[in-house]
């Protein structure tokens, strides 16, 4: 019996490392292209860099200089860490006031929130774009505004699942030793919610982090995030250029792979959670 | 206190900044969205009303809407089938205990994190470079390449996630009720079809209908894998409404139209995911 | 925190948020304060433009941005600008479809500096009474571009079994098609893995052929340079030519460097990059192709030795025209921009073509054989332009740009995607020819009614 079970066990672990090299072998085959010339990428991408191929880190230098890649990692760093703290900040605030105050309206507001989850961004994708540009939302500051609302159902909607948990006489307390509302929410409220703030601020920051569309339509002639950037060198040179798309795959991964291991934890429990209230 | 927060002042605070932001990005527009899929536009200030003409247009288009309908429903019913069956497999072989399988969780998950556009371009350079190698074309040369292209993608991206949430469903089961089934002398599979499965089944309705919806609403995979080609035989739904609007001169009512459509079938299929979850709570 | 330091963070977030579109920079000491936009059409000279509009800025301190829309995205990206507070003051119209659609932001340049500069009304678009829409900043010509090396190895070699001896010859189809068949057999002899570089009919890199090559059966079918109207609607097309469209693709395909079924994958960079390295001997591009042959790694194919040859497919009377030329593209000034938009924008662009700085700039960063007075002193790099004025010398006549009447984006996707699996073998060649047709007379209809005819 015992014998049995670690032979099978030995069979798990070959098979789980077997499928391991091969979800990791997509990424390596990348990296290793990165350092070819563009002519030796698309047709042959399993041979090793060879003499003739080489190219050092040319493909880094002109690829990521030519697309300005270290501006739009700049916009893309700064458009999803302000959007995520808006959301946080103001979702919770929303969510907590809907859930607490019971009446028409707020249940109403908590309605019309939950309607925006189903909704697939090409429906308001071109009118969306328009009032944008209307009231001067272009621009990778004006932007957070968008995410701001379009996370907003989402987030307050496991917001308030959580709200709805937390004890009233907390609150009372607080009243009571003559806090407002609003000093109560931030001192006694906010570091409550904190466990759902992290959930809610790394599904957010997952999606907004990679979003392509919402991005591309809004700002991306003047101000390209990196899925944006990425997709231009495709079409916006008249011709794609293999070994620049490589390098600034690569260097696109690079901040992925940083957050992913430093918030490891909080991800999949963030991933749990949105799963099961969303 | 609820006199206390019903002071208008506080209403303003609490909700004003993420109603208008929302009022900004999603209401304003879905109304203005709803109306321009009854007009004729090329901007809004010049839109005029038309009536029904461009969803008749919408489901009449073999070519292009009802083509990306079908191929979008048969992406789906792959798809979501494998991954699922693939992430629960993993899931199970995870949580028996085994030292290390922290590192394969790691692994597996990673692509999730990664973006479609990115994520298709790395299919893209592998894909092309199997097939090159095999039938000496691209995956631009068959529909069928497109379409096991996407299910192969769709799959490396989703299977970690789908996997955390039923490991998550796994270890919620108790592990006396395992142990009793043992005692009882109950095989592995009776046990997983008889105690198991029935235990997991709200992670399983759960990650069908994730699985379901982000097949039907995927667009950047898609753009960045195949764009379309051969032609614009693997084109999904939301890529050929991208491309009516944006591409076509002179259809974007056409493609508010197909957006609406979008909309409504998006939206049973939330409904139908509902009323499964909360029947399967009930139980 | 206090509640009011609270509030006041929380506002000035909100501000920042809400009204981030207002705190953009301003230009400095001028005295034009504003911002002067130009939407690009040409994605090849992307970076030189930025480097047009940073020297502007120097001298004048001028604010200009210059945006760059994706290739095969210009009519959508204009439309999103337009209609947006950054619109351009400067962008371009490709064709009579176009000048159409966006007549309402087309401001008449008639009395303008720019307008003087130009030596030849039909370097414009104009209406014929006077009102001059757009001017041509790029002629451009294209044709097949050979690297006469090989092809000087071709007629020297003593294995060979044509009469022909020089490029000179090489004006009809049939001369043509013996030598490059020939040249496929001595391939070994002269080096090259083929005689024409690969048919790049990927998506989005396939317009050589969906619209370049389409030049040749339209122009022959609508009459030549007489009867073709290119300010007119959408003709009726019923590929009375394809015979000979097949006959030059057909050649193109049997003698590549890469095999048809693989022409799928590869970029139009990739066949330049062929040329540049040796690797065949002729490809169909234009002059604005040498910068991409120019900045290729380990390129061996010396500058004197690039020249053209007109393409020719088959049809009576070929042997006397030339290159394909034309200016396809007009800049437009934004009659929709405020009276000193409008100014700023034309006095750019005056300094631009006639300022030492500008002229510079135009001749060895962007490139642009333009039609303005001022430009004739400008001294090109490029020896296709050398090659284009001997073509036009020796009085061969130069087809017109017939394939700007062509209705759409769509129609030409539409072709690039079907010649593709032409190519492949997976579609009959008569099936190509009735979509073709089919899809135009739907887009044509689409396209005229549109434009009110």
């Amino acid at each position: 019996m015992k014998k049995k079970q670690t032979i099978s066990n030995v069979i798990i672990y070959i098979a789980l490392t077997i499928l391991s090299v091969a979800f990791l072998i997509p990424i390596l085959l990348v990296i290793m292209n990165s350092f070819k010339n563009k002519l030796f990428i698309s047709t042959t991408p399993f041979e090793l860099p060879n003499e003739q191929s080489f190219m050092g880190v040319k493909n880094y230098v002109e690829g990521l200089t030519k697309i300005h890649f270290f501006d739009s990692i700049g916009y893309s760093l700064f458009i999803t860490v302000f959007s995520v703290l808006a959301i946080v900040i103001f979702c919770s605030m929303t969510a907590w006031y809907i859930t607490r105050v019971k009446g028409k309206l707020t249940t109403a507001i908590y309605y019309l929130f939950i309607a925006s989850m189903v909704v697939p961004f090409q429906m308001v994708m071109y009118t969306m774009t328009k009032t944008a540009n209307v009231l001067h939302l272009d621009n990778y500051v004006g932007i957070v505004a968008l995410y701001l609302g379009f996370g907003a159902g989402m987030s307050v909607f496991m917001y308030s699942g959580f709200v709805k948990g937390i004890p009233m006489e907390l609150e009372e307390a607080a009243l009571i030793d003559g806090c407002s509302p609003f000093t109560m929410f931030v001192r006694v409220i906010f570091p409550i919610l904190k466990p759902i703030s992290i959930t809610v601020a790394i599904l957010n920051a997952m999606w907004i982090w990679n979003d392509y569309l919402l991005p591309y339509l809004v700002i991306g002639t003047k101000y390209r995030t990196i899925p944006v950037a990425i997709q231009y060198l495709k079409s916006g040179y008249g011709s794609i250029d293999y070994g620049h798309l490589m390098a600034a795959i690569v260097v696109a991964l690079i901040p992925i792979v940083i957050f992913y291991f430093a918030c490891q934890k909080y991800i999949i429990e963030g991933i749990v959670e949105g799963a099961v209230k969303g | 206190m609820q006199k206390i927060y019903k002071k208008k002042k506080y209403l303003a605070i609490f909700t004003l900044p993420t109603l208008i932001a929302y009022a900004i990005a999603f209401v304003v527009p879905f109304f203005m969205g709803l109306y321009l899929s009854f007009c004729n536009f090329k901007t809004i200030g010049n839109a005029k009303f038309i009536g029904l003409s461009n969803y008749a247009y919408v489901l009449s288009d073999s070519n292009g809407f009802l083509a990306a309908l079908g191929f979008t429903v048969k992406v789906a019913i792959v798809g979501v089938i494998s991954t699922n069956v693939i992430a629960f497999a993993l899931a199970l072989l995870l949580t028996k205990g085994l030292k290390g399988t922290n590192v394969f969780r790691t692994v597996f998950f990673m692509p999730n994190l990664i973006g479609g556009i990115i994520l298709g371009y790395i299919w893209q350079l592998l894909l092309n470079g199997i097939l090159i190698q095999l039938v000496g074309a691209d995956i631009t040369y068959s529909s069928t390449y497109g379409y096991w292209g996407i299910i192969i993608l769709y799959n490396w991206q989703k299977i970690g996630y789908l996997m955390i949430i039923y490991i998550a469903g796994l270890q919620s089961i108790s592990g006396d009720l395992l142990e009793a089934a043992k005692i009882d002398g109950a095989t592995y599979w009776q046990t997983l079809r008889k105690i198991i499965l029935p235990l997991v089944m709200t992670s399983i309705t759960i990650c069908s209908f994730l699985a379901l919806t982000d097949c039907f609403k995927m667009y950047d995979q898609n753009l960045a894998l195949t764009a379309g080609a051969p032609g614009t035989q693997t084109t999904m739904l939301a890529l050929d409404i991208v491309e009516t609007y944006y591409n076509r001169v002179g259809f974007a009512g056409v493609g508010q139209a197909k957006a609406v459509v979008f909309t409504v079938l998006v939206f049973v299929i939330a409904m139908i995911q509902l009323k499964a979850t909360r029947s399967r709570e009930v139980e | 925190m206090s509640k009011k330091k609270i509030s006041w963070v929380l506002a000035m977030t909100m501000a920042a948020t809400m009204l981030g579109g207002c705190l953009t920079a301003s230009a400095e000491e001028s005295s034009y304060d504003g911002t002067i936009r130009w939407l690009n059409y040409k994605p090849e000279v992307a970076d030189a433009m930025q480097e047009v509009a940073a020297a502007y800025t120097e001298e004048t301190g001028i604010d200009v941005q210059i945006e760059t829309a994706a290739s095969g995205q210009y009519e959508a990206t204009l439309t999103a600008r337009m209609d947006s507070s950054d619109a351009p003051a400067i962008f371009v119209i490709d064709s009579v479809n176009m000048l159409n659609t966006w007549k309402d932001y087309i401001s008449d340049l008639s009395d303008t500096e720019l307008y003087s500069m130009v030596t030849d009304d039909s370097y414009t678009m104009n209406d014929g009474n006077g009102t001059i829409y757009g001017i041509s900043y790029a002629l451009e010509a294209w044709g097949i571009i050979v690297n006469k090396e090989i092809t000087d190895a071709y007629f020297a070699s003593p294995n060979k079994s044509t009469e022909y001896t020089s490029l000179d010859d090489l004006y009809t189809f049939d001369a043509l098609k013996a030598v490059v068949e020939d040249m496929t057999a001595l391939k070994d002899e002269l080096g090259i893995q083929g005689v024409f570089g690969t048919t790049s009919l990927k998506a989005g890199d396939d317009w050589r052929y969906q619209t370049h090559l389409m030049n040749q059966p339209l122009y022959w079918e609508w009459g030549g340079n007489e009867n073709i109207d290119l300010n007119g609607s959408v003709p009726e097309f019923t590929f009375e030519y394809s015979d000979n469209y097949k006959n030059i693709l057909d050649l193109y395909l049997n003698n590549s460097v890469t095999e048809p079924k693989m022409v799928g994958t590869k970029t139009v960079d990739d066949s330049m990059a062929e040329f540049a390295l040796g690797q065949c001997a002729m490809i169909q591009n234009g002059d604005w192709a040498w910068n991409t042959i120019a900045n290729t790694d380990g390129k061996v194919v010396k500058d004197e030795n690039v020249v053209f040859i007109p393409i020719s497919c088959g049809v009576e009377g070929e042997g006397d025209m030339g290159l394909n030329v034309g200016g396809s593209q007009y800049m437009c000034i934004n009659s929709q921009a405020s009276e000193e938009d409008q100014a700023a924008a034309q006095d750019f662009l005056v300094w631009l073509f006639s300022s030492e700085t500008g002229k510079q700039l135009v001749a060895e960063k962007l490139q642009f054989v333009t039609p303005f007075s001022t430009m004739s002193d400008a001294t090109y790099t490029n020896p296709l332009y050398a090659s284009e004025a001997a073509i036009t010398e020796a009085g061969k006549t130069a087809y017109c740009w017939a394939a700007n009447l062509i209705p759409d984006q769509t129609w030409k996707d539409n072709m690039g995607a079907n010649l593709l699996m032409y190519a492949q073998g997976q579609m009959e060649w008569d099936d190509v020819v009735s979509n073709a047709v089919e899809t135009w007379e739907v887009e044509r209809d689409i396209t005229n009614t549109a434009n009110g005819y």
